[in-house]
């Protein structure tokens, strides 16, 4: 019921009146508000995890950019997961200020492209958060689904 | 359909319209704009150029390119902090750290003048002086160089001038930190308040030398380190 929700939320727009009829069903507007902000909250699960992301790519991409990041990552989830602009330019240069990252620039067709790769210090914390994420994706296993637990 | 050069000037110029001042960051968010302008373009092949621009620019959310640019402020920021401690450490080394030892010898023992606040106060003034007529000089100097060229480098500015301001503002609140209230405190004061205040003053020295002399001197390597594009333009 929540998937079909947040998928209609997708095609449909908010007119001026508080309701809005969506197949058929009228929707209230604070059950609009409710499930965009259900769907905010899916996006803030993966928010925290957006660096460990990024360098993951890096790692089995070599040098990759922005936009290509953006790409990728949707490509890869098919869809469920799209990294906004307004958060993947500040978490890469983040990165980059921790050492991370190195960058790379290069002119490609009529513009000039900035390329981010990994640095021996983002090798080595890439090992470091992907370990970081199986432990936690364990911990949340037990937590929320106790009976499949795999120990 | 591509995009031309002439739409990568709009996309320039649509960078700056909204708050981007510096080239390094324009650069990057042109390629990204461009990359998506031809995404859309392909499922929207009948779109105007800035209709897809004005699309592909919403993605980046109410604030626009605001995020992108404070973050880039504070990565430069914290390079430039990271290069300043990288010149300092060469003070607690040999050969230099005689000279540090030295200072910090020299303006302990001062403080048994009768004289010594003046000293004390001296220094500080000439150091903020010389901070605030390189300050003066070097906006006049990226001015111009801006004229020229019409582009802005961030790092840039930040060696000339955030960087030697903020350490102006700084010395401002150690002044007061150090110096005792009267002139004669000095000779009243306990060994420890005696060592920071010697400590603090050769600090001072050290870091107004990297900010004023060692930073700007090299600039032109740093900024081609910072930036790899910096030889394409």
């Amino acid at each position: 019921m929540y998937q079909e929700h947040t998928k209609l939320l997708d095609t449909i727009s908010i007119k001026k009146s508080k309701s809005l009829e969506v197949t058929g069903k009228q929707l209230h507007i604070s059950t609009i508000k409710r499930l965009h902000i259900n769907k905010m909250g899916n996006q803030k699960l993966y928010k925290g995890s957006l660096q460990t992301i990024i360098l993951k790519l890096l790692e089995t991409n070599d040098k990759m950019y922005g936009y290509e990041i953006t790409q990728k990552v949707k490509e890869l989830t098919k869809g469920e997961l799209k990294i906004t602009e307004g958060a993947l330019y500040p978490a890469l240069h983040k990165l980059e200020a921790d050492g991370l990252l190195d960058v790379e620039v290069a002119k490609v067709g009529n513009r000039l492209r900035k390329y981010y790769k990994l640095t021996e210090n983002g090798t080595k914390e890439t090992a470091n958060k992907l370990e970081e994420m199986q432990e936690f994706l364990k911990t949340m296993q037990h937590l929320v689904n106790p009976k499949f637990s795999l120990e | 359909m591509k995009i031309t050069q002439n739409h990568i000037k709009e996309l320039y110029k649509f960078t700056r319209k909204h708050y981007v001042e510096y080239y390094d960051v324009q650069t990057e968010l042109v390629d990204h704009l461009a990359n998506d302008i031809e995404q859309i373009w392909e499922e929207h092949p009948n779109l105007s150029f800035e209709d897809a621009r004005d699309k592909s620019f919403k993605k980046f959310g109410i604030f626009g390119f605001m995020d992108v640019v404070q973050a880039k402020e504070r990565q430069m920021t914290k390079k430039y902090l990271k290069t300043i401690l990288k010149f300092a450490k060469e003070w607690f080394q040999l050969p230099k750290i005689v000279l540090t030892i030295s200072l910090l010898f020299g303006f302990y023992q001062l403080q048994k003048l009768t004289s010594a606040y003046y000293v004390y106060a001296a220094v500080f003034g000439v150091v903020i002086l010389l901070e605030i007529i390189v300050l003066i000089r070097n906006s006049r100097k990226l001015k111009k160089n801006y004229k020229e060229t019409g582009k802005k480098w961030m790092f840039q500015k930040i060696i000339s001038i955030n960087g030697i301001g903020n350490s102006a503002l700084i010395l401002f609140y150690l002044y007061d930190f150090i110096l005792p209230d009267s002139t004669k405190d000095f000779l009243l004061m306990g060994d420890f308040r005696k060592a920071l205040s010697a400590i603090l003053i050769t600090f001072l020295v050290i870091f107004g030398y990297i900010t004023l002399v060692v930073i700007p001197k090299k600039a032109e390597q740093l900024l081609q380190e910072t930036y790899p594009e910096y030889k394409f333009v």
